[in-house]
């Protein structure tokens, strides 16, 4: 069962990898084949915000219940969130330089996906500043809640004060996608994809951390 | 909330304590502890020093939760809330610290007054651990014996039905000896109590003894 | 109870603080010492009031976490927590630091506001909308604070967690903040800033419940 949907995780990504640099697409003014970094920074960015919520729900989880594993569980979407919201600030970053021509220009978009990274830094810092298991649990659950509550501040009202030029935000003001089929194709895979390679690492970061706990 | 006492039957208030274990980073500290108090049976805990002698009244008054096991309260057949438990427990140990900018009788005073809407002579509380001659004086000028003392004065000021006393004779004197005494003695006929040392000298009223070491 | 218990342990904290005069000593000093620094950091040169506008709210920032730190951090160093938590339930003690905080801090920021209008020619024309943004941002402010440090003073190594774990938090806030008040620096009118000023009261109202709810999981051991 795990082998059938590890090959087929395998064969998704591999399909969108080629499909991604391959598979002609139209003309888009100004951005050309560098368009295709859509195919990768839309699924991370997307991820990341999954294992946030993820995270989230099992440090509520955690706190009801006490169960040590609840907690591996809350930690093991925020090392994974963690390592997917940096490559999407990476690969947001690339975008930024292909359309805008800089690297980074504290756009409100990429300032959010940088406090994104910031909160999951803080998250990790205050793990290793408490050495009791269980302090070390329950504290970072409630701070990991707290950090989730304040999320929805400035993902829908910075941007609203200042103008952005990120392209169609997350909540999309017109409601319509503007992109051309075989695009809208490879990009709907692309963000099961990865959804599903998440999933995978979750899985295998989960085993080893219960493993290290068992060792304890 | 402390009801006559005279008209209080044998049995009538209880703690017990079921298969309590707990564990810090570094080991068990004890595993399946179970016991239970009233008012016939003063109960002694044992053990040498560092072997969670401590840690087990804390999880008893309720200041650490611990890993498994519950403790329940009840007077009368009733099972106490954590809100009732505050005015009926005395903890007298040497780890429960006060404000140093406070004057002992400040001290007891602002505990008081979050304990219990109850009036009680705090002044003649005073009287009795022998520290009405610095009551006015900030706690940070008392020696470590009239700490202690302010301790008792904290742990009796709301005329507990559970007294439970950690190292009692700690820094005291023989002034402070002898009160402690008279104390161990007064409770006896009020409610419960419990002693946890290892000077015989303290633990002489006991009827029931447990010996951490037992447990681990 | 809750209620009394609240106001008993706010009274408390104020008592302690007018005996120790903590606040009136570090946190003075070094509100003068952060105010003077950019005084001299910005010189002679002629500077956008925008730009000193968000160099005060980096002030307060860092005033209030001097400041506020210290209401949960002292009980652990001094180990008054146990005899706190012996006496009464975890609400009324996050209330009563929560409102002892909140005073503090809008002491505090008031302060630093005067020092930067006097010293480093900060230029406000709708006053009375700056002083409710400043108003309203405080709950916000310490109600994070507040949550944060109590997380803190239970870590094992505190020194710079705090701005590591309170900055992402605060942001929506301080953006706001540091937005609505330049607003009101530039002349705009109270109705001009009433969307800014609803984010500050809904910022507020969520992180203040949702600490309330979750305080007692930080202060339980």
């Amino acid at each position: 069962m795990r082998l059938a949907f590890q090959i087929l995780v395998f064969v998704l990504i591999s399909s969108v990898l080629v499909a991604g640099f391959s598979v002609p697409i139209p003309f888009i003014p100004a951005l050309g084949e560098k368009a295709r970094i859509l195919y990768f920074h839309v699924p991370t960015a997307w991820v990341s915000v999954v294992a946030f919520f993820m995270s989230m729900l099992y440090s509520i989880k955690y706190l009801r219940s006490g169960d040590p594993v609840t907690d591996l569980k809350s930690f093991s979407a925020n090392s994974l969130g963690f390592l997917f919201c940096l490559l999407a600030t990476l690969t947001g970053a690339l975008w930024a330089k292909f359309s805008w021509g800089a690297f980074w220009n504290w756009d409100p978009r990429q300032t959010s996906i940088f406090i994104l990274l910031l909160i999951y830094g803080a998250y990790f810092s205050l793990r290793s500043a408490i050495n009791d298991e269980r302090k070390k649990a329950r504290l970072s659950s409630v701070y990991s809640i707290i950090a989730f509550v304040t999320v929805p501040f400035f993902v829908f009202v910075v941007p609203r004060i200042v103008e952005t030029l990120h392209p169609d935000p997350i909540v999309n003001t017109e409601g319509k996608l503007k992109m051309d089929s075989v695009m809208f194709v490879i990009f709907i895979v692309s963000l099961l994809s990865f959804t599903l390679l998440y999933f995978w690492m979750f899985d295998l970061k989960l085993r080893l951390e219960k493993l290290k706990l068992k060792e304890k | 909330m402390s009801p006559s006492l005279d008209i209080l039957e044998m049995d009538e208030v209880t703690i017990k304590v079921e298969n309590l274990s707990h564990s810090f980073n570094n080991g068990v500290v004890f595993k399946n502890v179970s016991f239970s108090v009233d008012k016939n049976s003063p109960l002694a805990i044992t053990g040498p020093n560092g072997s969670g002698k401590s840690t087990l009244l804390k999880i008893i008054t309720g200041l650490i939760r611990p890993l498994n096991g519950n403790v329940t309260f009840t007077l009368k057949g009733k099972t106490l809330n954590e809100s009732d438990k505050k005015n009926m427990i005395g903890l007298f140990a040497p780890y429960v610290n006060l404000y140093d900018e406070l004057s002992g009788l400040e001290n007891i005073s602002y505990f008081h007054k979050l304990r219990t809407k109850e009036r009680s002579d705090l002044q003649a509380l005073m009287r009795k651990v022998g520290l009405e001659n610095s009551a006015e004086k900030p706690f940070k000028s008392y020696s470590s014996g009239m700490k202690q003392r302010l301790r008792l004065a904290f742990a009796l000021s709301v005329n507990p039905l559970f007294l439970i006393m950690d190292e009692p004779t700690t820094n005291l004197d023989e002034e402070g000896y002898e009160v402690v005494s008279s104390v161990i003695g007064e409770q006896l006929s009020k409610g419960i109590l419990i002693i946890a040392s290892n000077l015989k000298s303290d633990l002489r009223h006991c009827v029931q003894t447990i010996n951490i070491g037992d447990f681990k | 109870m809750m209620f009394k218990s609240a106001l008993l342990i706010f009274r408390n904290e104020i008592k302690c603080e007018l005996r120790t005069r903590y606040a009136a000593n570090s946190l003075v000093m070094f509100i003068l010492v952060t105010v003077s620094i950019i005084r001299f950091a910005i010189g002679e040169e002629k500077t956008e009031n925008e730009i000193i506008n968000g160099l005060l709210w980096v002030s307060v920032f860092f005033s209030n976490a001097a400041g506020i730190t210290r209401t949960f951090v002292k009980e652990e160093e001094k180990e008054t927590s146990l005899s706190l938590k012996l006496s009464t339930l975890p609400h009324p003690v996050f209330l009563g630091k929560l409102f002892y905080n909140f005073v503090l801090s809008f002491v505090v920021n008031v302060f630093i506001v005067v020092l930067f209008i006097a010293v480093n020619d900060l230029r406000i024309e709708n006053h009375y909308g700056f002083w409710i943004v400043v108003l309203l941002g405080n709950f916000g402010l310490v109600a994070s604070s507040t949550i944060i440090s109590a997380i803190i003073s239970k870590a094992d190594s505190r020194s710079s967690l705090y701005p590591v774990l309170a900055f992402p938090v605060l942001i929506p806030l301080l953006v706001s903040i540091i937005f609505a008040t330049n607003l009101a620096c530039n002349g705009a009118t109270f109705q001009e800033l009433i969307p800014e000023v609803q984010i500050l009261i809904s910022y507020a109202v969520v992180v203040t419940t949702a600490s309330f709810m979750l305080f007692g999981f930080v202060w339980n051991d």
